[in-house]
């Protein structure tokens, strides 16, 4: 059976088939794969998956499985069968990862025999086609609700994890088995770029309480007003890098090696290629474009053409105040995110004293953190 | 051996700390296990069933706190105090320290084991993050643990940790929750230096009840001064004691003015002489200190519209003024106004700080 349903929402195709067991097993192995950051399987004994598992030996119809492919698939089954089996990299798991992984667990238990009447056994499955990252995103927290809850971050992992290893806009993505970046000028770690992210949808620049993570609501909420057409993950980071670009990596700055205190970055490029700096950057954008200081990241990169970046002053001023702030805070990398944010703050404000001017920023910057702790 | 998984196993729990991924699993006997994403890089190097450890309570700790703890006397180093929060973070100037890394380990394999209940039942969501989150809930900003080197430690002559927890709260370490009002004494060179109650009194079973159990912030003002005056009197009893001992050893000496040696009598029966004798002669206390606490005490009483003596050098008559807030205290606690019973908790901080030099230098006078 077959009917699809134009969700208007996310600009996407909602295809409601019905495939066998042995149909899916052809390639769920496969596009387990594809969802590597997802939950670990629930391995409880007396678990519900463990009931769920005798049930379905016997045939219980089981939820729907909600899965999500990026591009245009064909609309009858055997040939979305086909275009799947083509191109199992491509298909995604929304919700239905732990009855997926308990369908392979109650067919590898039983004998021969009961395989083949197994195999026969119908499933549904909603799928998501035509639907961009973004809109994946939004599915998978609003079908996200309940049993065993998954973070937006942890979400927000998976469905970008294909750009580790590759040249995104101007700069390698690696990944934190990575280590360190070798080279911390064309280089950013996957993860700070998923911290950045995150802190812009919360309008947050601190890392998610227990309560925020299991209650996505504010994020939902944030996420809700971004513009589906455009992957809000691309423009934060192309902002960034812009920024990154213009004013590290140009600036000649670099701390000498007996300086009496180990800064928080020898230059710009180690100092801004850090999540501290990319959250505080991600939590001031949120912030400035809810206030309507800012419009969009658009607007930002045009500004970052205007900041001047004659002299080095400013980079000691930052580093001097992260140095005091390292002395004196209870939680240094929160309050480092938090410094991070105001300095941003300072910088892309029009109507403030510090707008596009890195000094008065970092100055200024430092006297609104000190006034929120 | 193979560097990568360093295996222990002692107490029924199975160690297992992978060096690359920077993760510590702890099996049960049961088959339970917990999984802990560290974000320091650590060193397994010390086996963490050799510490013994313990949490304490500081006011407005800074996550850079860290540092050596010695005893003072021997100079041996008896382990690090570490705020819990550099536990979980690599932003402090520790976290790259060899030294450091080997005893976070130790103190974050404790802190596991410890709460090994705890932590086992919430496996139903995400792992990484929950443990990471429930560890940071457990300890919070404003904890530090001491962990305690059992091989360093067992060179100290009759060495027990509650010896030193006075002295521990000069420097703003607190037994039980809530921050603690003392203007915390300074390190020297970074390090904490421990001086123990002192042998006359270590027996006494309330000095370091005192200090372990009883003493928290949000008791009364009242309360907290009766306590330390508890303090004085179990010593000034001491002081008794000893110098009755010394008359007597005199009058068998012989050839003692027997009018002499009964008025000596009769001052040690008075309360005033033997607090002074305490905080002058059988104890070492900064002049400041003293000086301070009779300023405090004076202004207090003149508050309270007591009789104060004008011709008193400061830090001389500490016994006697103290002495005099005690007995208003006491017994005349009405008589305060409302407005002035504030200056109590200004000379409890003092007299706390008096009160734990006092335990930890004590010495009967031959």
């Amino acid at each position: 059976m077959l009917s699809i349903i134009e969700d208007k929402r996310i600009n996407s195709k909602n295809i409601f088939v019905d495939f066998t067991i042995g149909e899916y097993l052809n390639f769920a192995d496969d596009i387990l794969d594809n969802n590597s950051y997802q939950r670990k399987r629930v391995r409880k004994s007396n678990s519900v998956y463990s009931l769920l598992k005798s049930d379905l030996k016997v045939g219980c119809v089981i939820p729907p499985i909600v899965l999500a492919i990026t591009e245009e698939i064909p609309s009858d089954k055997d040939g979305i069968l086909h275009y799947i089996y083509n191109n199992k990299n491509k298909v995604k798991i929304l919700d239905g990862l732990q009855r997926t992984y308990t369908i392979i667990d109650a067919f590898n238990e039983l004998e021969k025999e009961e395989r083949e009447v197994f195999k026969n056994l119908k499933v549904r499955f909603e799928i998501y086609s035509g639907i961009n990252k973004f809109g994946i995103l939004y599915r998978m927290l609003t079908l996200n609700t309940g049993q065993t809850p998954m973070s937006t971050r942890h979400q927000i992992e998976i469905l970008y994890k294909d750009i580790v290893g590759t040249d995104f806009n101007g700069m390698k993505i690696v990944s934190e088995l990575d280590g360190r970046t070798n080279n911390p000028s064309k280089e950013f770690k996957f993860s700070d770029l998923i911290e950045g992210l995150n802190s812009y949808l919360k309008r947050d620049e601190l890392p998610m309480n227990r309560e925020e993570l299991l209650n996505n609501i504010k994020m939902l909420d944030n996420l809700s007003k971004e513009k589906v057409e455009q992957d809000v993950f691309v423009d934060f980071s192309t902002t960034y890098f812009y920024y990154f670009s213009h004013v590290c990596v140009q600036s000649p700055i670099n701390v000498e090696e007996d300086f009496d205190y180990s800064p928080f970055g020898k230059n710009p490029i180690k100092a801004f290629n850090t999540s501290q700096a990319l959250t505080g950057f991600g939590a001031a954008a949120g912030k400035m474009i809810d206030f309507g200081i800012v419009k969009s990241f658009e607007e930002i990169k045009k500004d970052v053409d205007k900041i001047d970046i004659k002299d080095d002053e400013w980079f000691f001023v930052l580093i001097e105040n992260l140095d005091r702030i390292k002395k004196e805070s209870k939680k240094i990398g929160n309050s480092q995110r938090m410094y991070f944010h105001y300095f941003f703050r300072e910088l892309f404000n029009k109507d403030g004293d510090s707008y596009c001017n890195l000094q008065k920023s970092a100055e200024n910057g430092y006297q609104k953190y000190r006034a929120q702790v | 051996m193979d560097t990568k998984n360093i295996e222990r196993r002692c107490d029924s729990m199975h160690v297992v700390y992978n060096e690359d991924e920077k993760i510590i699993r702890i099996k049960n006997d049961a088959g339970k296990e917990i999984i802990y994403h560290s974000s320091l890089d650590l060193d397994p190097e010390y086996d963490d069933t050799q510490y013994n450890f313990r949490i304490f309570f500081k006011n407005d700790i800074a996550e850079n706190d860290s540092c050596m703890v010695y005893d003072k006397a021997t100079k041996i180093r008896m382990g690090w105090m570490i705020p819990c929060q550099a536990l979980f973070s690599r932003e402090h100037e520790y976290a790259d320290d060899q030294y450091f890394q080997k005893y976070a380990y130790v103190a974050i394999v404790n802190l596991l084991k410890f709460n090994f209940s705890k932590l086992c039942g919430c496996d139903n969501v995400e792992e990484k993050l929950i443990k990471l989150y429930t560890m940071d809930d457990l300890y919070k900003n404003d904890r530090s643990i001491l962990i305690i080197s059992k091989e360093n430690t067992a060179q100290i002559k009759g060495f027990t940790l509650d010896e030193y927890i006075p002295y521990l709260f000069s420097y703003g370490y607190t037994c039980c929750d809530g921050a603690l009002d003392i203007s915390a004494r300074e390190l020297e060179s970074k390090h904490i230096n421990l001086k123990k109650i002192s042998d006359e009194i270590s027996d006494n079973f309330f000095v370091k009840e005192l200090f372990e159990s009883m003493w928290r912030n949000n008791l009364s003002s009242i309360v907290k001064f009766h306590l330390l005056y508890q303090i004085i009197e179990i010593l000034i009893m001491k002081v008794f004691d000893n110098e009755l001992k010394i008359i007597v050893n005199e009058i068998k000496e012989g050839d003692k003015n027997l009018f002499v040696l009964k008025n000596r009598i009769s001052n040690i029966t008075n309360e005033n002489y033997r607090i002074e004798k305490l905080f002058n002669e059988y104890s070492k206390i900064q002049n400041e200190d003293k000086t301070e606490l009779v300023g405090m005490c004076k202004k207090f009483l003149a508050a309270s519209n007591n009789e104060i003596e004008q011709d008193d050098s400061n830090s001389k008559g500490l016994g006697k003024y103290i002495y005099k807030v005690r007995n208003l205290l006491f017994h005349s606690y009405h008589t305060i106004p409302a407005n002035e019973r504030g200056q109590i908790n200004l000379i409890n901080e003092k007299m706390l700080k008096i009160i734990i030099d006092v335990v930890v230098s004590y010495k009967n006078i031959m």
